[in-house]
């Protein structure tokens, strides 16, 4: 009797030390795992040398951003009527100044300022938005999935640029209704991202899985479906944010968006159209910056895309 | 093929009914007082009474959407407040202007695109492909914008090869050769982005094809590489070329509005950047449905396509 009794109290917490060793060691492995899908995924982009550059190009963009009153060298308002619209190289003046003798470089730094925000933001919230329509879409397919993808297939019917155009341009200018206007026309794109990701996903057995165990549906869209759809919208979402650049500084440039005589890469693009003949810089560097961030955000997409691809990794 | 044709046809229906719902919202985007706002500051009180009753603004929603509707579909696309002018006059015209600086762009991205991406597939990784990927990831960043101004400096204002602007000119005789004179400009600025996109889809697509077996079947059997290239590898990688062009024929659209402001070619993208500025809230309606209509039935039509070109897909 005694010796059971020393036996069982003995076994009960090896026992239960085995099933915490072993739980330990699963928990590790799932760690170890996640840790080198994540490094993978870092190797694979690091050998990516035009994502690297994008990807550094950018961080140096944003730094120069937010510290443009100490980066910049002059204030992008302050006019120097005397050097009006001299070139590349003049003393001081690096990338020239413009119509009103404005410095052409501390414009464009403190035009970053707006030219990437109005365009990045609305990637963000449209994003997010898109998220919960193309879960909900791709996880209920009938019923609420198909009306809500149904009534996103309207706003195909428009090329993307004259909607925005048409939005922004009845709403008044302004930085917000540019904002919204890149907002109504993104959520149809990446919604259909989310939706196809999520559809797949839903069809595959660890779903099925999760849903024996008795998980609710909205643990497994949170838990299992939505890690799995992140990768294809943060790359389409990368790609997107550069094209949206150039488009909310378009409308700038049309007069739509952002108002003279704020500091914007469309505006100042706008500003050098009539004096191209004679001073032709004025318009060519904010115009070069423009095509600098969007190819920038493209490699960076193009390179998320393959790092994030495991058959493309090996 | 019928069948697969008309089923497509019925499934556009809702859609087209979604877009006049979309179109006929523009008006109630409008800030503020709508009749007053689209007036302006120095309208008189019976002139905003007069919009107000024109409009229908003083009605419920869903009947100022029925009798707009309607009024719509009989061809009537209400008139321009600014010019007083029936918008279908104003429209239409313009359309067709863009329809042939669009159709230009398409002809040059096609034209360029399709042999040069071919190239690129065939000779990977060869000089040529380098090269052609270095300027099809520029070119499809470069803003349109941005573009035509670069072009319009270099060979408009330094070389005087082309005109900066308009359709035709004023002393000239209004010829072809006039228009295509002025169209140079614009339409290549307009097919930058097209042309890029075509190109790297061309590639790929042609990529894809060039490695299955029935193509090393074909070379070991002895036949001439044109030969297998044209007459079995394209054929085979043309449907998905084919959708993607039906698309960027619509982005087309979109990329025309900003080279017809800068090259001020009379076209529809003009016109709808002329009447937002006007806040002419009935002639961008009235763009907006003929372009969206134009798009609709384009998409269409490369989907029928497609579907002729790929037997798998015209079965269902």
């Amino acid at each position: 009797m005694a010796e059971t009794t020393v036996t069982a109290s003995q076994s009960e917490p090896s026992n239960g030390l085995v099933r915490r060793r072993e739980w330990e060691a699963r928990e590790a492995q799932a760690v170890r795992q996640a840790e080198s899908s994540l490094r993978l995924f870092w190797i694979a982009l690091q050998r990516d040398k035009l994502a690297m550059a994008s990807a550094l190009f950018l961080t140096v963009v944003v730094i120069m951003t937010i510290f443009a009153p100490v980066v910049a060298p002059y204030d992008p308002y302050e006019a120097d009527p005397a050097l009006r619209l001299q070139g590349f190289g003049t003393e001081g003046h690096i990338l020239g100044l413009d119509g009103q003798g404005r410095d052409i470089l501390s414009r464009l730094i403190y035009g970053a300022r707006v030219s990437l925000p109005i365009a990045l933001a609305p990637v963000i919230v449209a994003t997010a938005i898109s998220l919960l329509l193309g879960l909900i879409a791709g996880f209920y397919r009938r019923g609420i999935g198909e009306f809500i993808m149904r009534v996103l297939d309207v706003f195909y019917a428009f090329p993307t640029v004259m909607l925005a155009i048409a939005i922004a341009g009845i709403l008044g200018p302004g930085m917000p209704n540019v904002m919204l206007s890149i907002i109504v026309v993104l959520i149809p794109f990446i919604t259909r991202v989310v939706y196809t990701a999520t559809m797949t996903i839903a069809e595959e057995e660890f779903i099925q899985a999760a849903r024996a165990c008795g998980a609710s549906d909205l643990r497994i869209i949170l838990h299992d479906v939505l890690p799995n759809v992140l990768s294809p919208v943060i790359v389409y979402g990368t790609t997107t944010m550069g094209l949206q650049t150039v488009f909310a500084a378009g409308l700038s440039f049309l007069g739509l968006g952002v108002q003279p005589p704020i500091a914007d890469w469309g505006i100042m693009t706008a500003e050098g159209r009539s004096v191209l003949g004679i001073a032709p810089h004025v318009s060519a560097v904010p115009g070069v910056m423009l095509l600098l961030v969007a190819l920038a955000f493209n490699l960076l997409g193009d390179g998320l895309r393959d790092a994030l691809d495991p058959r493309l990794r090996q | 093929m019928g069948k697969y044709a008309l089923n497509r046809l019925i499934a556009v229906l809702p859609i087209l009914f979604g877009v006049s719902i979309v179109i006929f919202l523009f008006l109630q985007l409008v800030p503020g007082d709508v009749a007053a706002t689209l007036l302006g500051p120095r309208a008189t009180a019976e002139k905003v009474a007069a919009i107000r009753a024109e409009l229908g603004l003083d009605r419920p929603i869903h009947e100022q959407y029925w009798s707009w509707l309607t009024s719509m579909l009989q061809g009537d696309m209400g008139r321009s407040i600014a010019l007083q002018v029936p918008v279908a006059d104003l429209v239409l015209p313009k359309f067709l202007n863009t329809l042939i600086l669009a159709g230009a762009s398409l002809l040059i991205a096609i034209a360029i695109g399709l042999p040069l991406g071919i190239l690129s597939a065939v000779r990977q990784y060869s000089f040529v492909d380098r090269i052609s990927t270095v300027f099809a990831v520029i070119g499809a960043a470069a803003p349109t914008f941005w573009l035509a101004l670069v072009l319009m400096y270099i060979f408009a204002l330094e070389l005087r090869w082309f005109p900066t602007s308009g359709m035709t000119s004023i002393r000239g005789d209004g010829g072809p050769l006039d228009l295509l004179h002025h169209l140079v400009l614009p339409a290549v600025a307009t097919a930058a982005i097209p042309l890029a996109v075509i190109t790297r889809l061309v590639r790929s697509s042609m990529l894809e094809v060039i490695r299955r077996d029935y193509i090393t079947a074909l070379r070991a059997k002895g036949m001439p590489q044109a030969n297998v290239i044209y007459k079995h590898a394209l054929r085979n990688a043309l449907p998905p070329i084919v959708s993607i062009t039906g698309l960027q024929a619509g982005f087309l659209l979109g990329g025309t509005l900003f080279t017809e402001v800068i090259f001020s070619w009379p076209g529809i993208g003009l016109q709808l950047y002329n009447a937002i500025l006007a806040r002419d809230v009935p002639v961008v309606q009235g763009a907006m449905l003929f372009i969206a209509f134009f798009f609709v039935l384009l998409n269409l039509l490369a989907d029928i396509i497609v579907a002729y070109l790929n037997p798998k897909l015209r079965a269902h």
